[in-house]
């Protein structure tokens, strides 16, 4: 019964983060110009690297999102769900700490929406379930279920 | 061994998203080409150009037709109104073909604006200005909006 409760409870942590990356990868798509300059205002890395990452970062959490929903290479898929996660809620406690006052990024670039406290509990909130996920899927789930 | 095949895969999807990335960029009409991707690697910081000029000291240049404006927003909204003689230069059209402009010398200063203050567009034209070897590039700080508080002289229509 427990181990029911759990396979569900993982299907549904996937669902729920490939839906929310789905949302946060699309205008991030729509507005890279507008991305970019989100990521260079956290003042952590020059232009060159800002406009790689958003030209790279809302593919991954597209590709991400749709191998978290079908299921495919799902290991590799809750791992950087993870990371991207961890990665997210340092960036924002750290802009948070400097009081940066900036636009998070994070579901709509270029948007006035700045980093504070209910953000970092957002981002808090994130980092603690894709842990769950992690940790349902490594420890219960994926036993049952070779990749 | 589970271990990794597991790396290969993280690895194989970090690849594949950037390469998804770079392709799709290069078609999107409002994407980064590769060929700004690599120019902004080439190029400093923008810290360096991020000339923010005042209103009023943007108002002594025009008094003293010293400097190129340019209207950074669409065509449409520059036909609505803008500063009086400054001239179009909508964003997305420069950044896709920049040399299609008819542009002042390179020793000249240009201003340019957006309708409000941070915008993000404006650094990205600086840089591209200076990569074509412009020196004087500022932007109006607070905007065409602050211009307009001011008072300062507009005009409606042209191209």
């Amino acid at each position: 019964m427990k181990e029911q409760h759990l396979k569900w409870a993982a299907v549904f942590l996937r669902f729920g983060f490939g839906l929310l990356l789905i949302f946060s990868s699309y205008s991030k798509i729509i507005h890279p110009w507008e991305f970019s300059i989100d990521i260079e205002n956290y003042r952590i890395v020059g232009e060159g690297i800002s406009r790689l990452v958003a030209v790279w970062l809302p593919y991954l959490e597209l590709i991400l999102a749709i191998l978290l929903i079908t299921g495919i290479w799902i290991n590799a898929a809750v791992v950087i769900n993870y990371l991207l996660m961890q990665l997210f809620f340092l960036l924002v406690l750290q802009a948070y700490i400097r009081r940066l006052d900036i636009n998070c990024g994070c579901f709509n670039p270029g948007g006035d929406a700045t980093i504070g406290l209910l953000k970092i509990i957002e981002n808090i909130l994130f980092l603690g379930l894709s842990v769950v996920l992690l940790i349902i899927h490594f420890k219960h789930y994926q036993s049952k279920k070779i990749i | 061994m589970i271990h990794k095949k597991l790396l290969i895969r993280i690895i194989c999807i970090v690849f594949f998203s950037l390469f998804a990335g770079i392709v799709v960029n290069q078609i999107h009409p409002h994407g980064i080409p590769f060929r700004l991707l690599v120019l902004s690697f080439k190029a400093n910081s923008h810290q360096k150009g991020w000339n923010p000029i005042s209103a009023d000291s943007s108002y002594v240049y025009y008094l003293q037709n010293k400097a190129y404006f340019y209207d950074i927003r669409s065509q449409e909204q520059y036909s609505l109104d803008h500063l009086k003689g400054a001239r179009s230069l909508p964003f997305y059209e420069f950044i896709d073909h920049p040399d299609a402009f008819n542009l002042p010398e390179k020793e000249s200063i240009i201003i340019l604006y957006d309708f409000e203050q941070n915008s993000t567009k404006a650094p990205i034209m600086i840089q591209q200005f200076e990569n074509m070897g412009y020196q004087q590039v500022f932007f109006l700080r607070n905007g065409y909006v602050e211009w307009l508080e001011y008072g300062f002289p507009i005009e409606k229509g042209g191209r």
